[in-house]
């Protein structure tokens, strides 16, 4: 991926492009908002990631310019302020995510790799989904592997639906926090470790191979098997 | 700190305005009523005057009609001749001027025309010695140009004048006297108060928290007051002491973390080999944990600054069904059972911080009850209130720790090992405190039962 940096702190972009170039992804940087916006304008990415807090021009600013001019490049904001008014206001302004700091660098990764996947493919919100022998009816709302139908509560149908559109992807338990429960605070204890327990007994029956892995210290990836 | 500068004289200007106002008011006050009195008073003696002077210048007239001026004449010396207590004088004046009949000795210069004449004049008297005296007299005309003068001395009228000034100097002086004396007591008695309050402001400014005004059992308006400023200053305390165990848990709970970190990265500098993986993760771990104690800490000073302009009507059965929706796995994988008794219930408040409550209060429940035990929640509308009550049949809570655990950072010395921040029913507390809910902590024998009563949706 290319990716766009506007982050005004020199040794988080440092720790950032290197982290980027490891995964193999190349990062252009730019430490101020109107430097930001100018690259932004002038060259194609794949994704920019946009401080909020930005000499000269701020992050939503330049967000809001970049929309203004038709942009439509995903956009992941980070900011210090992690408060639910703030995310609203990120959103609004055009953002695809939104990341409070301190983050860790597997949850900024995973959130980038969500919003380019989306934007590469505009969501047709197809009525069936598919990943591997897993299939999931958006119609009928039931899930099957190998034609064995899976019985699922609402919230794990909804968690199976979300891992399934980000297939291949590690989903972090914030996002899915995010996304099925729309709390935006840590409800402690191993809440989202539970709920994926119950779903990765229903989907890996005895015998089949693993769909639903752990990834160490990030959260969770759905694979073909 | 820059000490505010001293601005109390040695003269109480405030009272002494106050005095002077309230002595004013009593001159103004004491000055219109004498007057107005010696005004009526007056009038009064001058109507009688001149009914009397009237009555003896009609019958005199009857005499001149009857008898002619030789009558008059005659009737003058009679009535002159007679001792009588009202002294009147009379005077029959020909056309030059000169007396005819009567007690005096030449036609008074005040009176120039015909009618009814209030004036002083110099006076003989038998001694020979002039005084000067207030006079009423009626002038008339009669036939041939002779006038006719019948007179009498407003002595009364004179000597009440002479005593209304005495009481008026008198009273005036009095009331001066006392309502400057009054005046300056009252004042005084009424700054004293602000003096008071200001003297404790300062003290509480000093340090001295814990520092109140007095409260009279008057219940009175300064006893109002007393009371508002008292709730402000306890409120002052409350936020300060509750800063002072914030700032106190927090560093405790930041350093130890920290603390570790660095001893793991000394000791990997003094082996002079890279970083272990072991204590890498482990790093990881208590920067995680760090980072949670932030978030936790600014979630609930921002749970403090909950605007009440935003709120909303917000189904309290509702958020309990979604996070027992979302703990429910949990409970059951912790060998609990979990009750649900969900009546309708609709508070006016914050969505995300009331969902955050009751999240942390099952989130409570399930990690301090044993396998085996049960939680129960239960929301309902009752007797005016709304309430939402989550009890388990953990150890409970001792009654004499109750109030402490609702601090920030504060753990139970059983419960230090495990995990959390010791903020979680901090936020409950804040949470009950933005929606002015009370947070009871009961024995559910055994166990704890956490009830959050809500005053009532629609009270208003």
């Amino acid at each position: 991926m290319k990716l766009l940096l506007v982050e005004d702190d020199a040794e988080t972009a440092d720790y950032l492009r290197q982290g980027l170039a490891e995964l193999g992804h190349s990062a252009d940087h730019a430490a101020t908002g109107v430097d930001g916006l100018t690259a932004a304008l002038t060259s194609p990415y794949d994704a920019i990631i946009l401080d909020r807090g930005l000499p000269q021009l701020d992050g939503l600013a330049v967000l809001r310019a970049l929309r203004a001019q038709g942009v439509r490049t995903p956009v992941l904001l980070l900011s210090a302020l992690g408060q639910l008014d703030d995310r609203v206001t990120g959103l609004e302004a055009g953002a695809d995510d939104y990341l409070p700091k301190p983050f860790s660098f597997r949850e900024l990764v995973a959130r980038l790799e969500a919003i380019v996947r989306r934007g590469a493919a505009p969501e047709a919100l197809a009525d069936r989904l598919v990943v591997g022998a897993l299939s999931l009816d958006r119609l009928a709302r039931t899930a099957s592997r190998n034609g064995r139908r899976i019985e699922l509560l609402t919230k794990e149908y909804q968690l199976l639906e979300y891992l399934m559109r980000h297939a291949g992807q590690v989903v972090t338990r914030t996002m899915m926090m995010e996304a099925i429960w729309d709390y935006s605070f840590n409800p402690g204890t191993n809440v989202i470790d539970v709920h994926i327990g119950r779903l990765r007994t229903k989907i890996d029956a005895d015998g089949e191979a693993p769909m639903l892995r752990t990834v160490r210290g990030a959260g969770y990836r759905l694979d073909a098997a | 700190m820059v000490s505010a500068p001293d601005r109390r004289r040695p003269f109480h200007s405030a009272a002494l305005r106050g005095a002077l106002w309230i002595t004013l008011i009593a001159l103004s006050a004491t000055g219109a009523a004498l007057t107005v009195q010696y005004l009526q008073t007056t009038r009064l003696l001058q109507a009688r005057a001149q009914a009397l002077v009237d009555d003896e210048t009609a019958s005199l007239i009857a005499r001149y009609r009857y008898d002619g001026l030789a009558g008059v004449e005659a009737a003058i010396d009679r009535q002159a001749a007679l001792p009588r207590l009202n002294e009147f004088f009379y005077l029959l004046a020909a056309p030059d001027g000169t007396p005819a009949a009567g007690n005096l000795l030449g036609w008074p210069v005040e009176v120039t025309a015909a009618g009814f004449h209030s004036f002083a004049t110099e006076v003989v008297n038998t001694q020979g010695l002039p005084t000067r005296r207030w006079v009423d007299a009626r002038a008339v005309l009669l036939g041939g140009n002779y006038r006719l003068l019948v007179g009498s001395f407003a002595d009364e009228r004179a000597s009440l004048r002479a005593r209304y000034l005495s009481a008026l100097f008198w009273s005036l002086l009095v009331t001066g006297v006392l309502g400057l004396a009054l005046g300056w007591w009252y004042s005084r008695r009424g700054l004293r108060f602000v003096d008071d309050v200001s003297d404790v402001g300062q003290r509480l400014l000093a340090g001295k928290l814990s520092e109140r005004v007095p409260v009279s059992n008057r219940g009175d308006e300064y006893d109002r007051l007393a009371t508002t400023i008292n709730s402000c200053f306890a409120e002052i305390e409350r936020l300060i002491t509750s800063l002072r165990a914030t700032t106190d848990g927090m560093a405790h709970d930041l350093k130890t973390p920290l603390t570790r970190i660095r001893a793991r990265l000394e000791l990997a500098e003094l082996s002079g080999a890279d970083v272990p993986a072991a204590a890498i993760a482990q790093s990881r771990h208590d920067l995680d944990s760090l980072l949670e104690l932030i978030d936790g800490a600014l979630g609930l000073a921002r749970a403090e600054a909950t605007a009440t302009a935003g709120f909303a009507p917000v189904a309290l059965d509702a958020v309990a069904r979604e996070a027992i929706e979302l703990y429910g796995p949990v409970v059951d994988e912790a060998g609990l059972a979990l009750t649900a008794d969900l009546a309708p219930a609709e508070v006016i408040g914050a969505r995300s911080l009331l969902a955050q409550a009751v999240a942390n209060l099952l989130d409570n429940a399930i990690k301090f009850t044993p396998a085996g035990g049960s939680v129960t929640v239960v929301t309902a509308m009752a007797a005016g209130q709304v309430m939402l009550t989550v009890r388990d049949s953990g150890p409970g809570i001792p009654a004499a720790e109750r109030e402490a655990v609702l601090g920030r950072f504060h753990r139970l010395e059983r419960d230090v090992a495990a995990p959390g921040s010791g903020i979680g029913l901090s936020l409950v507390a804040v949470a009950a405190r933005v929606h002015g809910a009370t947070l009871t902590l009961a024995d559910a024998g055994p166990g704890l039962a956490v009830t959050l009563a809500f005053p009532t949706a629609r009270n208003g």
